[in-house]
C-alpha cells in the first residue's frame, strides 16, 4: 500500500499509483446492489422459497416430503432409471468424443475452424430441434427404416423410437458437442513434443499414449463426463419426445407434478434432491477444472 | 506402418462422428423443403411451400417474434447487469468476492428446470411475459458475467486515469473510454446472452399461456401431436438465426483483433 499521508502532493499519487479503495463510490454501490437485487428477486429468493417449501406441508415444518419421496418405490425407480440412463449415455458420449476431440486438436487453425462449425452449430441449436431430427430419422416410417428396407437389410421397420434406445441416441447426440468442446480445449494445450520425447526414448506408440497423452488429457475427459452426466440427469426434452412409458426420467415427474399443482411439497423435495446431486457433482468438476478460478485476478 | 494405419483409423472414426453430428441438421433442412403433407426425407418435389405456410401462420409467427423479442430484452438486461456487476467485482476490493462469483455462476450450474420451477412457485401469479423476460435474463447472466469480467480486466485502467486527470467527468470516462474499449466484449456478451435466451426451454414451459408461447415450447407441443414439415421449416429458421448470431461473433472478433483489442471470447457450456 502506498501511504498517501507521506506524499504531500495528493494528485501525484492519483496519476501514478492510485491504490484501490476499500470504500466504494456511490456508482459502484448502485451497480453492486442493483445487480445483486435483481439476482435476489429472480433467483436467490425463489430458489430459497422452493427449498423451504420442500420442508413444509399443511401441518407445518416437516421432513415428510423427503420421507415420502425416498420411501416410494415409484420415485426410487425413476431415480435409478435416470442415473442408469445418464451413466450409459455419458459413457457412450465420452467414447465417441475422445478420439474426435484428440483428432481436431491436432489440426491446423484453419482445420479446427472448419471442423468446429459442425460441432458448434449443433451445440447452440435448440435441443427441441435436435431431438425432432432424430424423430424423423428413427421413426417407424423414418429415414433410417426406409433406407434399411429399401436396401433389403430388414424385412419390416424396427422399433427405434419410444424406447430406451431412442432416449440414449437422443441424449448422446444432444451432449456430444459439449463433450468434444471441453476435451478439445484441454487437448489443444498438450505439448505433443512430450509424446515424441517418450518415443525417442524407446516407448512404443501405445505406451507413449497411456503414459503421456492419456494422463494429460484426463482432466478434460473427466470434466466432460461430469458435465454431460449433470445434463443427462436433468434432461427433459429428449426422454419426453423419444422415450416410452417405461423411460420416464426425473425432470418429467417434476414437470408433471408442478403443472398439475398437486402436492407441491413432494415435487419441491424431488427438485431439491436433483439440485443437490447436481451441485455435488459440480463441486467435483470445479475441483478438477477450477471454473470459478476463471474470475481470479492474474495481477 | 501400423502407426499410419492407426492415424488413418482415428481420422476416419472422427469424420464419421462429425457426419453423425451433421446429418440431423441436414435432414431437418431437407424435410422442410418437401411438398408433402407429412415429414419425409429425402424431400419429394422440393419447394419453399412450408416456409410460405409458416410465414402466413400466426400460430408460428407469434411465437417466433415473441422468442426473438424476449431474447433481445433478456440480453439487454443480462448484459447491463453483468457490466455493472463486473465493474465492481473486477475493479474493487470488496469482501466475499469469490462467493459473489459463485452466486452469479449458479444459474448456469443448477439445472434450468430447478430455476424455472422456483420462479413458477414464487411468481405464478405475475404477468407471464414479464416473467419469461426476467427469467431468461437470469439464465443468460452467468455467461454475460464470465465474458464481461474478462473484458473489463483487459481494459487498460491507465487510459481511464489519463482521461480523468485531464478533466473528464466520470460519466465521460465511461462513455468515451471504458465502453468503447469494452465494446467487443459487450457485443459478444449480448449475442451469447441472446442465444442463451433463444435456447431456453423450461421457463417458457411453466410460464406459457395460450397467448404467450415461446418458440421451443410451440415446437415441443407440435411434436407431441404430429410430425409436420412445418416444424422442420421453423426448425431450419431457428438454426439459421443461431448460425447468423455465431457468424456475427466471429466477424466482430476479427475486426476487434484487427484493431488490437485483446478480448478473446470463449464459449462456456450452456446446453440443456
Amino acid at each position: 500500500m502506498v501511504s498517501t499521508q507521506t506524499v504531500p502532493v495528493e494528485h501525484m499519487t492519483a496519476v501514478t499509483v492510485r491504490p484501490k479503495k476499500r470504500r466504494l463510490s456511490w456508482t459502484q454501490r448502485f451497480s453492486l446492489w442493483g445487480s445483486l437485487g435483481y439476482l435476489a428477486a429472480f433467483f436467490v429468493i425463489p430458489v430459497g422459497a422452493l427449498v423451504l417449501n420442500s420442508f413444509q406441508t399443511v401441518d407445518g415444518w416437516t421432513l415428510t416430503n423427503y420421507a415420502q419421496v425416498l420411501s416410494d418405490g415409484y420415485y426410487l425407480g425413476i431415480f435409478w432409471e435416470t442415473v442408469r440412463i445418464g451413466f450409459i449415455s455419458t459413457t457412450i458420449t465420452i467414447l465417441l468424443s475422445y478420439p474426435v476431440a484428440a483428432f481436431i486438436s491436432r489440426l491446423s487453425n484453419r482445420g479446427v475452424a472448419l471442423v468446429m462449425v459442425f460441432v458448434i452449430l449443433p451445440y447452440f441449436t435448440n435441443t427441441v430441434v435436435r431431438t425432432f431430427a432424430w424423430i424423423v430419422i428413427l421413426g417407424r416410417e423414418g429415414a433410417l427404416n426406409s433406407f434399411l428396407i429399401a436396401a433389403g437389410i430388414i424385412p419390416e421397420p424396427l422399433q427405434m423410437l419410444y424406447n430406451e434406445l431412442g432416449v440414449m441416441v437422443g441424449l448422446v447426440y444432444v451432449f456430444l458437442p459439449l463433450a468434444i468442446l471441453i476435451q478439445f480445449a484441454v487437448m489443444r494445450g498438450i505439448d505433443t513434443n512430450l509424446l515424441r520425447a517418450a518415443e525417442t526414448m524407446g516407448a512404443s506408440k501405445v505406451r507413449a499414449f497411456f503414459k503421456v497423452y492419456l494422463p494429460l488429457s484426463l482432466p478434460g475427459t473427466i470434466a466432460a463426463a461430469l458435465l454431460v452426466f449433470i445434463e443427462c440427469v436433468g434432461a427433459y426434452i429428449t426422454p419426453a419426445l423419444m422415450g416410452g412409458q417405461g423411460n420416464t426420467m426425473v425432470a418429467q415427474i417434476i414437470e408433471r407434478q408442478v403443472r398439475m399443482g398437486l402436492d407441491f411439497g413432494t415435487a419441491a423435495a424431488v427438485v431439491v434432491i436433483l439440485g443437490v446431486v447436481v451441485s455435488g457433482i459440480y463441486v467435483l468438476y470445479d475441483r478438477i477444472t477450477g471454473m470459478t478460478k476463471l474470475f481470479e485476478d492474474n495481477s | 506402418m501400423s502407426n499410419r494405419i492407426g492415424r488413418i483409423a482415428i481420422a476416419v472414426y472422427s469424420v464419421l462422428v462429425i457426419v453423425f453430428l451433421a446429418i440431423p441438421m441436414i435432414i431437418i433442412t431437407g424435410v422442410s423443403l418437401g411438398s408433402t403433407s407429412y415429414a419425409t426425407f429425402p424431400p419429394v418435389d422440393p419447394s419453399l411451400q412450408w416456409y410460405a405456410d409458416i410465414a402466413a401462420d400466426p400460430y408460428w409467427m407469434d411465437s417466433l417474434l415473441l422468442s426473438l423479442g424476449v431474447a433481445a430484452a433478456a440480453a439487454v438486461i443480462a448484459v447491463a447487469l453483468a457490466f455493472a456487476l463486473s465493474m465492481v467485482l473486477v475493479r474493487s476490493k470488496i469482501r466475499f468476492k469469490r462467493a459473489l462469483y459463485t452466486l452469479v455462476l449458479l444459474p448456469l450450474i443448477i439445472p434450468k428446470l430447478v430455476t424455472a420451477v422456483a420462479l413458477y412457485d414464487t411468481y405464478y401469479a405475475v404477468d407471464q411475459m414479464m416473467m419469461i423476460v426476467a427469467g431468461h435474463a437470469i439464465v443468460a447472466i452467468s455467461t454475460a458475467v464470465i465474458i464481461m469480467s474478462a473484458t473489463i480486466r483487459s481494459v487498460d485502467q491507465n487510459l481511464e486515469r489519463a482521461a480523468w486527470t485531464m478533466g473528464a467527468s466520470r460519466f465521460r470516462v465511461l462513455t468515451k473510454i471504458t465502453l468503447p474499449l469494452a465494446a467487443p466484449g459487450l457485443i459478444a456478451a449480448f449475442i451469447l446472452s441472446f442465444l442463451a435466451s433463444f435456447d431456453e426451454f423450461f421457463i417458457g414451459l411453466f410460464f406459457s399461456s395460450p397467448d404467450v408461447v415461446t418458440l421451443p415450447i410451440r415446437i415441443f407441443t407440435a411434436l407431441t401431436h404430429q410430425v409436420s414439415p412445418a416444424v422442420a421449416a421453423v426448425s431450419t429458421v431457428m438454426i439459421l438465426i443461431v448460425a447468423i448470431a455465431l457468424l456475427l461473433i466471429v466477424i466482430f472478433n476479427k475486426s476487434a483483433s484487427r484493431k488490437g483489442a485483446s478480448t478473446k471470447v470463449q464459449l462456456p457450456g450452456n446446453a440443456g
